[in-house]
Order: structure tokens, then sequence, then C-alpha cells
């Protein structure tokens, strides 16, 4: 079935007809020459969109050559798709254009708003969940998708505050959000163990609520425990509560697209293949926390710096 | 716009309660002075003991404290770019100091574009606004340290331009066989077509050696002032700079400038107390020590 046929209105196949790509890692400059050279046995790549889209140097370049050789997906970090300011038409014009030049697998970004009158936080903040801003979000999702004509993926955030406004639970809006929009999901399987401990819901419940058959894509991610609450800093491993939530989220979808992200204190990048590699004996059963490098407790904060991502800035090279 | 009315109804509308959370979440003073801004009180009247009535406490943490982690992260994450793309400036300057001039920075220029390349754009033009007043001021013309600071931090701002603008990588370069057959009137006629990343700067202070030592992690301590000619340009995506003579560099200005071959060489020998015969040899060797770089993409003859 062609993405055409499901916009359409045809009945919606698993993952919106995405295709499960394997496993794959979030794409980083510190990464291009390992990745250029030795050209590793990654399933996919996904990149951070906003890096690409007015860069015309090194960046954009390396990422055409790992285009030629391996899937892409692109994820955003400033669609801002809950912002009550109008939608940046110039910032979509360029996305769409990236994903043509490049191929995209699809398209994805976050429920969030990242600014309001002109200014950007480059922040995901949250959204109350109600039914004003659930309308809000639906309304601008289905005019994204018709100007890039292709179903947008929505990740779950991770986030801090609770709204007094929210009439519903996060999982509740995700779900009507996509039923709603007829889009697709990103679930950050980190992000939800994150916000269920910093918003006391329960971890296993908000994935069974999910529709698991729009979930495109899955995310994994370390995180850093402040005390009183988790940071979502994707600048270490995965610990085992995760990798659990991850293994009961595979049953609920039968297998979707997975990756690492990886955006602090970047290790070499085997260390990050093997640790998206883990999810493969996750998913075998083969998992032991006795047999493996393994985490059980999310990393204690300490004088790193403790500031939830996305914010990834290129550095350039000077001779 | 009014206040929104009493804190006591039930839903405030998106905008209001977005346009108070980043009011509040950006405040310099912090949360709590955030709170009673005129920026956040506007759209939701509400005092910081009444913040339970728009944000809620978790079992661990009361609602000031969760709002506190976007403010922190706020200033934290874009502070941390900052740092990244002046890593000279920082290293100048020292750590902390730099981190307030940072702080300064974004709360007089908030981001306003989804590029994060464009953050630092006006970190210069911020560095001579605020600039100290000179300790003597009838050493008006003699460079200071906060001079060398302001240069620093053009030249990193145009460090990264020239990273992420358009190179000569994919197009084609001026060779010297493109003169081949081209008579010295008519190469005179014509228009040379700089590419689009080269940059002419002229600076008080050598800020790109300095720039290099701190990029290459050798110890430096910020040069005595000289004049300096440099151009920065882009060769295999990546940065490079030379530094060129006075006279070199009035030649490249006017030939960016889209003067002709021969208006450029007459400005050059009017401003120069050699003329045309005797600089001729130095012209052959510039002119191809510019097409290796490569400066230019193509001339163009003027009719």
């Amino acid at each position: 079935m062609t993405i055409q046929a499901i916009s359409e209105g045809s009945q919606r196949p698993n993952r919106l007809g995405y295709a499960n790509l394997g496993l794959g890692i979030g794409l980083r400059t510190v990464h291009f020459d390992h990745i250029l050279k030795n050209e590793p046995a990654v399933d996919w790549f996904e990149i951070i969109s906003e890096n690409f889209m007015d860069s015309w140097g090194r960046p954009r370049y390396v990422l055409e050559q790992i285009a030629e050789r391996y899937p892409v997906v692109m994820h955003g970090v400033s669609l801002s798709i809950g912002s009550t300011a109008p939608l940046d038409f110039e910032y979509l014009r360029k996305l769409k254009q990236l994903a043509a030049d490049i191929g995209a697998r699809w398209i994805s970004d976050h429920v969030c708003w990242t600014g309001v009158a002109g200014v950007n936080t480059h922040d995901l903040l949250p959204l109350p969940y109600n039914e004003e801003s659930l309308r809000h979000v639906v309304d601008r999702v289905r005019i994204v998708q018709d100007l890039l004509e292709r179903p947008l993926v929505l990740e779950n955030p991770s986030s801090y505050v609770t709204f007094k406004d929210s009439t519903m639970s996060e999982a509740e809006f995700m779900s009507r959000l996509a039923e709603d929009a007829d889009c697709g999901l990103l679930l950050d399987v980190n992000n939800v163990f994150v916000s269920a401990r910093n918003h006391d819901f329960d971890a296993v419940e908000y994935l069974r609520m999910m529709p698991h058959e729009r979930i495109v894509q899955m995310h994994l991610a370390g995180h850093t425990n402040c005390g009183t609450h988790l940071i979502d800093t994707h600048d270490g491993p995965v610990i085992n509560p995760v990798w659990e939530l991850f293994r009961l989220a595979h049953g609920f979808t039968s297998g979707v697209s997975t990756l690492l992200e990886w955006d602090a204190r970047i290790p070499e990048f085997p260390v990050v293949h093997r640790e998206i590699l883990k999810a493969k004996k996750v998913l075998a059963a083969q998992f032991s926390t006795e047999n493996e490098s393994t985490v059980d407790e999310s990393r204690a904060t300490d004088d790193h710096e403790t500031v939830p991502h996305p914010a990834v800035f290129v550095t350039a090279q000077i001779e | 716009m009014q206040n929104c009315g009493p804190i006591m109804a039930s839903s405030h509308p998106l905008n209001h309660v977005q346009r108070w959370m980043q009011a509040v979440i950006t405040h310099p003073d912090g949360i709590g002075p955030g709170i009673a801004s005129a920026d956040a009180t506007r759209f939701l009247d509400v005092s910081v003991g009444q913040i339970e009535q728009v944000i809620l406490p978790s079992n661990e943490m009361s609602s000031v404290d969760r709002l506190q982690i976007y403010a922190r992260a706020y200033f934290g994450r874009l502070i941390e770019c900052l740092r990244a793309q002046f890593p000279a400036v920082r290293a100048a300057v020292g750590n902390e100091a730099f981190d307030g001039l940072a702080y300064g920075f974004l709360v007089q220029n908030p981001s306003t574009n989804y590029s994060l390349d464009l953050l630092g754009h006006s970190f210069d033009a911020f560095l001579v606004a605020t600039r100290p007043p000179r300790l003597d001021p009838s050493q008006e013309d003699q460079p200071d340290f906060a001079d060398f600071l302001i240069e620093l931090a053009q030249l990193e701002r145009i460090y990264s331009d020239v990273f992420n603008g358009r190179g000569p990588e994919m197009s084609r370069s001026l060779e010297p066989a493109d003169f081949d057959g081209l008579s010295a009137d008519n190469f005179a006629g014509c228009r040379l077509v700089p590419h689009a990343c080269v940059r002419l700067l002229e600076f008080r202070f050598p800020v790109h050696e300095y720039a290099s030592a701190i990029r290459q992690g050798i110890e430096a301590t910020p040069p005595v002032a000289r004049p300096v000619h440099l151009v920065v340009t882009r060769r295999n995506y990546v940065v490079r700079r030379f530094e060129v003579t006075r006279e070199q560099f009035e030649l490249l200005s006017s030939l960016c400038r889209q003067d002709t071959v021969g208006q450029s060489l007459e400005t050059l020998v009017a401003g120069s107390n050699r003329d045309l015969a005797s600089l001729a040899t130095d012209l052959q060797s510039w002119f191809r020590e510019w097409a290796a770089i490569p400066l230019f993409a193509e001339f163009v003859a003027v009719q």
C-alpha cells in the first residue's frame, strides 16, 4: 500500500505503512569520520533536522553520503506543533526540501511548543492536556501533513511540570491526537520512564493505553537522576528498567524501528553501537544483567551540567 | 492586553498559559521575579503563593521547583551553545566571565530562529554595545582588551557563517588555464566573481592566531595589537584563513566589490608607492595563490 492510498482514508496498516527499519543510531557530528571510514553495520540513522536544513557545509556533505548508504529518518526539535504562534511555513518548506533531498523515510518531531511571541527557547515545552490544546494541535498537524504530503510522526516529550488545566493524561492525549489527526507516534520509552517518575504515573499503564498500531518508531536513551526528579539528558546508557519497558512496548507493537539517542558525553561510536545492539538480546530474552554491562539505576547527577536536550550545536571546523 | 481575570477560572486560554510560562522561565532574575513580572501577570495574574493554581506539585517537588527546571535549562542550554561557538572569547575572558556575558546577551537577544547557528549572530554587536569605557579616553585610537574581545567574537561568528554557508566544493573555481588566450586588455576588463564563502576582514589584533591556538588546545595569552588583513574562506569543507598584505587586501577588496581587474589595479597603484610595472611579478604570484586557494569562481568579461 502506498502512502497516498493511506492518506486517502483506507484502512491504516500498522505503522502507517512505514517500514520497520531495525535498530538505528542518532547521527552526531563526532561520529562522522568513523561512519564514513568504517561503514558500520547500523540499520539506519536519525538526524536532527535543524542541524542540516540550512547547512551547506561539511555536515550536509556527510549527510548526503550517509543517506546514500543507509536509510535516514528526520527528527526535528523546532516544529513547535503545540505553540499558539503561527506555523513557520518557511521552516516547513525547508524541512520538506531536506526530506526530498536525502530521501528521508519519515519526519518526526515532538508534542510540545518551543516558543511564542517570536521567541524560540530551544526547549520542548509541555502542553496542558485538555480539549482546547488537543483541538489546537490536531488542526496544526493536519496542516503540516498536508504541506509535507506525508503523515507526521510525533513523540511523547519528557516533561517536568503538570498543568492544573490538564483534564486528561498524556497517554490519552497522545492517543486521541494520533487518531484525530491521523498521524503516527514516536514512542520514546525513556521519556515515558522519566515522565512517569516526574509525574507519579504508571509507565506500564501508559504503554498499554497507546494506539500501538500507530507507533512508527521507538526511542531509547539515558537520563539523569536528580534525586527528586529525572532529567532527560541523553548522556549515558539505557538503564535496565527502561529496557524492560522497551521489551513490553515491543510486545505491544510487534516491533518497530528503534533508535538510540546519545547527545552529551558522547562516547566512541562502537560504544553507542554496542548499546543499541543490546536491544536484540533484550528481545531474544538473552539479556542478563549478570552477563552484560548493564545499569540498574539512573545515573546520579554530578558536576556535569544537567540540561535536558534537544539543542545540539554543530561546531565549525577551522584549519 | 488586560489581565485574564481571577485565577479561579477552571481553565486558561492556551496562548495565555504559553505566554505566561515563557515569561516566567526566561526571566533573568529567576522564577519568583518572573511570576511577578508584568510580562507574566498580564496573562496569568498569579503570585508565587498561588502557583499551584497553574502548576501542580509532584510527590517530591513543589510547583516552583518544577518550573525552575525549565528556567535553568533555558539559560544553561543556550549558554552551552554560545560556549561552543565562541571558544576563543571564552578562553580570553575566563569561563565565569564568559557565562556572565552570554547570560547578558541572551537576556537582551533571545533566540528568534529555529537555527542555533543564528543564536550568536549578534554577540559581537552586543559586546560593542556593552563595552566598558576606556580607562583613558584620550587613547581612543589605542585598541584595548575590549576591542580584542570584540574582534575575536567577530572572527568566531564569521568562522561559523563560512563553515555553514555555501562553499566552493561543489562548484567550479577559476584555474590558471582559464586565462589562456586572454589578452592583458581583455583580462583588465574582466570582473572576478568570488566564492560566496570569501570574507575580507581587517583587525587591530592577530585574533586569528589566538583563535587557532585555543582551538588546538595551546595555552595562549591575548596578543599585542598589530594591524591584520585576513581572508577567511573554505576548502574541502574546512574553514581556512590567510593573512595577506595591505596591498593584497586592497586589491582583493576592489575585486570583491566587483570593480574590473583594470579598475582594481588602478586603485591599488593610486594608493601605493609602487607602479604597475614593479607590481607585475607580485601580481602574477598573487593571482596564482588566489586561484589555488580557491577564492574565485569565475570571471565575467565586461562589454
